[in-house]
């Protein structure tokens, strides 16, 4: 369970522009394929995705809506990205119900990359599933990395989109 | 004013001809109505919905189907390979199971995949079985997770060359028939060419059968009503006594077809075979209205001499079906209703309208083919002739065909609806041997963890590991088969297995994956073994597809069995008194039982003594077809009769009347019948060559037998 917690996060973030027009490169059904961890100590584990963004210009809002799939798993998940012009900061919300509830998400973005960290306890179990997120774009293709928090050379999911 | 044989419904058609244009307007209205209806004809999908009754299986079944929440359907794919699948196949059919998931209506989807190992310290809800990179090595993690004997099915094959997919869906957001689409498109598109998969599963054979029913009935109606008109133009070889014999009758079928939307039924794999029943019968009469017709002349006698018979024909097919009514199963009321009204709103349409085209369509003056006349006359002839011979040889064979009859064996065999070139059944059949079966037996159980233990332990050694499923697998799985699992362990499970499971109440559930109960003997052997050793076991309810076909299906059949004797009885009742004499009962009974056992005793030949459904309903009409050819030459040997001539001299005036019309109603319908013989779908066939047997035979006892016993010892007194 704590996986699909931790992909509700990386996949909201991995949404995010990170050129001159980012959010409306951003628009599109994306499909990705990849692999998480439940926890730093865990096995990686298939994960395909599925998601959808739409753009609102006049408020600068990417609207995210996916969902993502593990073996004998599967989440939905819904979220919205706010940007400024020129400004490297990034802001954002996401909410899953199943996982880790609503969570606020800020970080910056600078070249083709977009760089932050979230902290969320599993409100279930208590673990702690706070990562750092690299998400870069290149062409029609969004790599998504992450690594845990507490130890950053520990890599907890790395996703591939193609649209 | 006497009503008559018909009891006075003939006077529709009389009606029509005083009235014209009153009865046009109404006729066009009607066709009207009926034009605007047809688009709306619904078919049943739900083919489970034709074994519910009032009992407590099917009460049982319901508040099962009741408490899923969501209403959840499992669409099962079949995945083979010539080989054993390698590690490429299982990345490539583990990124297939993900996508399913995404599929609209998708809940959930079992495979291979899910499989974890039991849970430990670092890893409290398992690892996965199969590692993100797929190695050869999987091999021995599977036979390793095998011989940790939880019992847990792996969905795969022991030779690794079949694999299964069950695609959970939630039939409130999509029908089983779009989500087949959705996976099938999705498996065309992901699987390599070295690998087939065909899909399946217990809602998908229901869809498979009643949209390849729904295509059958229509084109076969379609190719039987344009058969009967070309052969009647053939036969008759006049083409406007052709159309004035068939066109009334396809109109009422049509009636019919929208009666059903009118009474808001649906058309049930059970109600399809009346409106061809109505057809065979509208043009039986049709012939018989249009031969007197050319004969005379003026279409009022027509209605005047016929109709009253063909009345009867209608009323005594309509007291055939509302007997129905009285076996007290529900389902069949309404198939009961609609073939009650059907009959007698069909038999007002053909009237009518038999009589406004007669008044404007001249016939030719080509006399009628002689081949029918003499053919009845040599029948008949023969019958008079040796009349003990007849009776004897008749009622030895009444005997032996009833032993057969009885020899019968009640049988429901689902397989045979789904079209002869159908992948599924051959899939099915595989499915059974490498996983259990495609079908679900549910067993319930308030009982203990011990009792729920014995039962699912007894159920495995029983059908083998790996078909059974239940919280006993999980228990197994976290190492501890002695205790249930805890609500907080079963929460790590998907909240629908939870649901289905462990029901609310504290009922407990058992799933045991088991083929179609009545694929073969063996498979039934099996069957009722898994039922005696549930129930012995202690299980409180045994539920699901299989139970309902294994019991609600042969109790149908009962059902079926108890109305045809009721419809047998009452129609008899109704035409001896009808031409009021109760004498004519045991005149009645053994020409129009005979063929009814000759068919049914035929079953041992072409159907391996098996009565279905499908072979119930054709004996009912059966019998219908058979009391019709007698009502018609008793008219016409009583009217003979009236008029003071002997018994002799009335049957060969109804022999060279009802009785080469008799021929050539059943050289027509024979073959617009025998379109049923190309129909992929075994049950039609059968329906098929079931009606011909029946109308042959009929004809020959009513033609043979009937006049026997006519002029046997003494003539039958009619009072007028």
């Amino acid at each position: 369970m704590c996986l699909v917690k931790v992909l509700t996060c990386c996949v909201v973030v991995s949404a995010h522009p990170a050129v001159a027009d980012p959010f409306s490169n951003m628009t599109g059904s994306w499909n990705g394929s990849g692999w998480a961890r439940q926890s730093p100590q865990g096995p990686k584990e298939t994960v395909r995705c599925r998601i959808t963004n739409t753009y609102d210009v006049a408020t600068n809002t990417l609207a995210v809506a996916g969902r993502c799939a593990v073996p004998g798993r599967k989440l939905t998940m819904s979220g919205t990205l706010n940007g400024k012009d020129g400004a490297e900061r990034i802001t954002g919300r996401w909410s899953n119900p199943d996982g880790i509830g609503s969570a606020g998400i800020v970080g910056i973005q600078r070249g083709n990359i977009v760089a932050f960290n979230f902290s969320a306890i599993d409100p279930e179990t208590g673990r702690n599933l706070s990562q750092n997120v690299e998400w870069r774009i290149s062409g029609d293709t969004l790599l998504l990395r992450s690594t845990d928090r507490t130890n950053p050379t520990v890599a907890m999911s790395k996703i591939e989109f193609a649209r | 004013m006497a009503l008559g044989i018909g009891f006075g419904a003939e006077r529709l058609g009389i009606f029509a001809l005083k009235f014209p244009k009153v009865a046009t307007l109404c006729l066009l209205t009607l066709a009207v109505l009926i034009g605007l209806s047809l688009p709306r004809v619904s078919f049943d999908d739900d083919i489970h919905r034709s074994f519910l009754s009032d009992s407590a299986l099917s009460k049982a079944q319901l508040d099962y189907d009741a408490s899923l929440s969501p209403p959840l359907s499992t669409v099962l794919v079949h995945i083979t390979s010539p080989v054993a699948l390698t590690a490429t196949d299982m990345k490539v059919l583990r990124n297939l199971a993900l996508d399913l998931e995404f599929g609209e209506g998708v809940t959930a989807v079992t495979s291979p995949f899910v499989l974890r190992w039991p849970p430990d310290p670092e890893n409290p809800s398992g690892r996965p079985l199969f590692a993100e990179q797929i190695e050869d090595g999987f091999v021995q993690d599977l036979a390793d997770f095998r011989a940790l004997e939880t019992g847990l099915p792996t969905s795969l094959g022991d030779a690794l060359t079949a694999m299964i997919l069950g695609v959970s869906v939630d039939v409130a957001q999509a029908s089983v028939t779009n989500a087949v689409a959705d996976i099938q498109a999705e498996v065309d598109r992901a699987l390599p060419n070295a690998l087939s998969a065909t899909i399946t599963g217990e809602d998908v054979i229901s869809a498979e059968i009643v949209a390849g029913l729904k295509d059958d009935l229509i084109s076969l109606n379609l190719w039987g009503a344009l058969i009967i008109t070309i052969a009647a133009f053939v036969f008759l070889r006049d083409l406007r006594m052709a159309v004035l014999a068939v066109v009334p009758a396809i109109f009422g079928a049509s009636g019919v077809l929208a009666l059903t939307v009118w009474l808001g039924y649906p058309v049930t794999v059970l109600s399809n075979v009346i409106p061809i029943l109505l057809l065979v019968l509208g043009v039986a009469d049709g012939v018989h209205l249009t031969d007197h017709l050319k004969e005379d002349g003026s279409a009022q006698n027509a209605v005047e001499s016929v109709g009253p018979a063909c009345a009867l024909t209608a009323l005594t097919t309509a007291v055939a079906f509302a007997s129905i009514m009285l076996t007290g199963n529900a389902q069949l009321y309404e198939f009961a209703v609609l073939g009650a009204l059907g009959t007698l709103f069909s038999f007002a349409i053909v009237i009518v309208t038999f009589a406004l085209m007669a008044r404007i369509v001249p016939l030719g003056a080509k006399p009628v083919p002689q081949f029918s006349t003499r053919m009845a006359c040599h029948l008949t002839r023969t019958g008079r002739t040796y009349p003990r011979t007849v009776i004897v040889i008749s009622a030895m064979l009444l005997a032996f065909t009833t032993y057969g009859f009885m020899q019968t064996k009640a049988w429901f065999p689902l397989y045979q609806n789904l079209p002869d070139n159908s992948p599924m059944l051959a899939t099915n059949d595989a499915i059974a041997q490498d996983f259990g079966g495609v079908f679900q037996m549910i067993i319930e159980t308030q009982g203990e963890w011990a009792d729920i233990r014995n039962i699912a332990q007894q159920l495995e050694a029983l059908n083998g590991s790996q078909t059974v499923l239940s919280e006993l697998n999980f228990a197994r799985w976290l190492g501890h088969a002695d205790t249930a699992p805890s609500p907080e362990e079963l929460e790590t499970l998907p909240d629908t297995l939870i649901d289905r499971l462990g029901g609310k109440n504290g009922i407990s559930r058992i799933f045991v994956s088991v083929p179609e109960p009545m694929r073969n003997e063996q498979t039934l052997a099996q069957f009722d073994a898994l039922y005696d050793t549930a129930t012995n076991a202690g299980a409180d309810r045994i539920i699901g597809l299989p139970t309902m076909m294994r019991f609600e299906a042969v109790n149908l059949i009962a059902q079926l069995s108890v109305g045809l004797i009721v419809a047998a009885l009452g129609a008899t009742l109704l035409v001896a008194v009808a031409f009021r004499s109760l004498r004519l009962v045991t005149v009645l009974i053994v020409p129009n039982v005979l063929p009814l056992m000759l068919t049914g005793a035929s079953l041992h030949l072409w159907a391996h003594g098996q009565l279905s459904p499908t072979a119930v309903l054709a004996l009912t009409i059966a019998f219908g077809i058979a009391i019709d050819d007698t009502v018609h030459f008793l008219s016409r040997f009583f009217a003979a009769r009236q008029r003071g001539v002997t018994v002799g001299s009335a049957l060969e005036s109804a022999t060279l009347t009802a009785g080469r019309v008799m021929v050539l109603t059943t050289v027509l319908l024979t073959a617009g019948i025998g379109v049923t013989l190309l129909s992929d779908f075994t049950p039609i066939r059968q329906f098929g060559g079931m009606l011909m047997i029946t109308l042959w035979a009929a004809l020959l006892t009513d033609l043979l037998l009937l006049p026997a016993l006519l002029s046997w010892r003494e003539p039958v007194h009619v009072s007028g």
